[in-house]
């Protein structure tokens, strides 16, 4: 057998096996959850920071992610470990910096998730009371959904891809056909632009619209972590990346502005206040049947269960991760060896799930504002300042000349540290505005108090990083490489990852 | 590598496998042996009266494609210096399996690392092991009709033989006996597909620490290995999709 061609064979057999670009965008964009974002992320958006200028924001937001991936997919060359951020983080700024990334991550991937439980509970509570006559309380919806994800969680079920992509793809036609109806139904006054106008950008509460348009963004920046899974790391996971940035940044902005078309620049926050979630629907529903009304809520219904199935698994993935490191309790790192789950994360974040389900129950809190879009906008904000750090951790790692190797510097260098300007000032106008994303007084002490949370995990993960560099060197040594930690002492400290 | 002289003490394996079998009627000079690690892996990973698997089918597969590497590195046929699989002796292995490992592992004009070849014996290991353990009689093809299309499973002819890896490993870990280095390696696959709960069941805990200390003191090349099969499991449970 010739040498040649049997070296060939390895890695094509390999690849054979492996995720193409296309099934990739599905697996992201199902945490990304497009009708989720469009049905209620963007029309609590309106309602609740009363911005009109949240379709522009999306298309900043897109442009903004977009620049933040050019490094963010170079480092994915370099660096082949399904931990993504935080192991992004270890390499440039160091393992203490690492761990606090680590920490945040927990503390946002958990919040997104459950969080969604709020948007979930209470539009099936919506739809069952409407269509049905079937008064249930959000509660009673939301743990239904609870208990199917932990179960589908412990047994690592998920959800058939090819569902999955026809759930997608019905998820985006229907947006795109209530976004055409939205359109060719204009308010009086006919197509405006206004909530599509760059002017937007500088007007007050911008800060809020963008971290409305960044929590709708989140689950993209899952393509790294299969780097190691798809068919050519080189190009699969960059072109995934950027074609999900894509497809969900225009569907948002349109779908967003097409709302404010049909009720009017002027009105749709007004409207978006008296009919919520709803509002999607309601604006379509004089020009469509009934049946795509139905389907629409239906759809509204699964991609919020996708996205709740998508961020438990990264929440119990990064647990998993964790506790295979030994940065936390070993017992997290345990599977189920029948199915394949990250067993102990799974349940963990199962756990926590029940816990805040039970405190917004039995506090009576509304699940739309208070648990949906402060949670998701929460997380959203944690996974904003992960993008930040990993932007810089990119730009650090890739200034040691070893690592650039033939890599031009504009990717390696300009787009992360430019990303990472972008980003942090994002941040600061988003905490300055925190009161109108909230939708409280500014004086609230809420304001200060959610996105503190963040500080709090990143500086506990900063310490307890340093305690670990003293009592258990070898899980210091082992931070950032996940399961590869099991090799950690097999191989010189310099070179990370595989 | 002296971990191969501690494998068998007494110059011949128990009562493992298809090749010593032979030597019980055959009254010449003894036969040579093979370990066949990964007939017992797949005892390990399958219930023992029926054959229905106790591991994730992925995961069964890095497993025994881990296992048929350290066939050939207890046989000293392979070194792992820093992760790369390296053959050092080209003599062809005595078992028909592992001589066609063999073979593909030298068709490659480069050294490659353990993880891509765990990847790439994965797809076929369980198929491959299945047949070899069916070809001396070990275990029996069957055919389920199911509600959709059919499945095979791999039904062992002897509850007692294939029971034997489980009564044999969580027999000695509980005595407190010293486990060769045959035994060594096999614990090391079940803690690092995470078998051993399934396994050692009622005492995982207290056996756990007792594997956990034999794999520590297994040869370098042992370690290696098992260290990457755990990482490789790792991952397939993070980016499982």
């Amino acid at each position: 057998m010739p040498a040649q061609h049997s070296a060939d064979t390895v890695s094509a057999t390999l690849a054979r096996s492996r995720l193409g670009v296309w099934p990739l965008v599905f697996t992201v964009m199902a945490a990304a959850a497009p009708l989720t974002v469009v049905a209620g992320g963007a029309t609590t958006g309106f309602a609740v920071t009363g911005i009109t200028g949240i379709p522009i924001a999306y298309v900043l937001v897109a442009l903004l992610l977009a620049l933040f991936s050019v490094g963010y997919v170079t480092m994915s060359r370099r660096v082949l470990n399904a931990g993504a951020f935080y192991t992004y983080i270890t390499h440039g700024l160091g393992k203490p910096a690492g761990v606090g990334a680590a920490f945040v991550a927990l503390l946002a991937y958990n919040t997104m998730q459950i969080g969604l439980y709020g948007g979930f509970g209470a539009v099936l509570a919506q739809f069952l009371d409407d269509r049905t006559g079937l008064h249930l309380p959000w509660w009673l919806c939301a743990y239904a959904a609870w208990a199917i994800v932990g179960l589908l969680g412990v047994r690592r079920i998920d959800l058939n891809s090819r569902i999955l992509a026809t759930l997608l793809i019905a998820e985006i036609a229907v947006a795109v056909i209530f976004a055409a109806v939205h359109v060719t139904h204009p308010a009086p006054g006919g197509i405006s632009f206004t909530t599509l106008a760059p002017g937007n950008v500088i007007t007050a509460g911008i800060g809020a619209a963008l971290a409305v348009a960044i929590a709708g963004f989140v689950g993209f920046e899952g393509t790294a972590v299969f780097s190691e899974e798809s068919k050519d790391p080189h190009t699969t996971v960059a072109r995934a990346t950027y074609l999900a940035l894509t497809i969900i940044g225009l569907l948002y902005a349109f779908c967003a502005w097409a709302m404010s078309v049909a009720t009017g620049p002027t009105h749709i926050v007004d409207q978006a206040r008296a009919q919520g979630t709803e509002l999607i629907f309601t604006l379509v529903a004089p020009y469509l049947g009934q049946t795509v009304v139905d389907l629409g809520h239906l759809l509204f219904v699964t991609s919020l269960f996708a996205a709740l199935l998508a961020f438990h698994n990264t929440a119990a993935r990064y647990f998993f991760a964790l506790g295979r490191e030994g940065v936390l309790p070993a017992i997290l790192g345990r599977t189920s060896p029948r199915s394949r789950a990250p067993l102990t994360g799974s349940l963990v974040q199962t756990g926590l799930a029940a816990i805040v389900l039970a405190i917004y129950a039995i506090a009576g809190w509304d699940p739309i504002v208070r648990l949906f879009f402060w949670l998701t906008v929460l997380g959203g904000l944690g996974v904003l300042l992960l993008m930040t750090a990993t932007s810089m951790a990119v730009a650090v790692y890739f200034t040691a000349p070893g690592n650039r190797d033939h890599l031009g510097p504009g990717r390696t260098l300009l787009a992360p540290f430019t990303a990472a300007i972008g980003l942090a000032l994002v941040v600061i106008v988003t905490l300055d505005e925190f009161a109108t994303l909230l939708g409280v007084d500014p004086t609230s002490s809420l304001s200060w108090q959610l996105p503190a949370t963040y500080a709090v995990a990143a500086a506990a993960g900063i310490v307890w990083a340093l305690i670990l560099k003293t009592i258990r060197p070898q899980s210091y040594a082992a931070i950032g490489h996940g399961a590869n930690s099991t090799t950690i002492d097999l191989r010189p400290p310099t070179r990370v990852g595989r | 590598m002296a971990y191969i002289n501690t494998a068998y003490p007494n110059g011949s394996a128990p009562t493992r496998g298809r090749h010593t079998a032979g030597a019980g009627w055959q009254a010449g000079p003894r036969r040579p042996t093979w370990p066949l690690v990964a007939d017992d892996l797949f005892r390990l990973a399958h219930r023992d009266h029926d054959g229905r698997p106790l591991l994730d089918e992925h995961v069964t597969g890095l497993g025994l494609a881990a296992a048929l590497l350290a066939e050939l590195v207890l046989a000293k046929r392979l070194a792992l210096p820093g992760g790369q699989v390296m053959i050092v002796d080209t003599e062809p292995p005595i078992d028909a399996l592992a001589h066609t490992v063999l073979d593909r592992l030298a068709a490659e004009r480069a050294a490659l690392p353990v993880r891509t070849w765990l990847a790439y014996l994965a797809r076929t290991a369980h198929q491959d092991v299945a047949e070899r353990l069916s070809r001396a009689g070990h275990l029996r093809k069957t055919t389920e009709r199911r509600l959709l299309g059919r499945r095979v499973r791999y039904v062992p002819t002897d509850m007692n033989t294939a029971a034997w890896p489980w009564a044999r490993l969580s027999g000695r870990l509980q005595k407190g006996q010293p486990l060769d280095g045959f035994d060594t390696l096999l614990g090391g696959l079940i803690l690092a597909t995470d078998l051993y709960r399934t396994v050692l069941l009622g005492h995982a805990a207290d056996l756990e620490t007792g594997l956990r200390a034999a794999v520590t003191t297994a040869p370098a090349p042992v370690r290696e290995l098992l260290a990457h099969t755990e990482a490789a499991v790792g991952d397939a449970i993070i980016t499982r999709r």
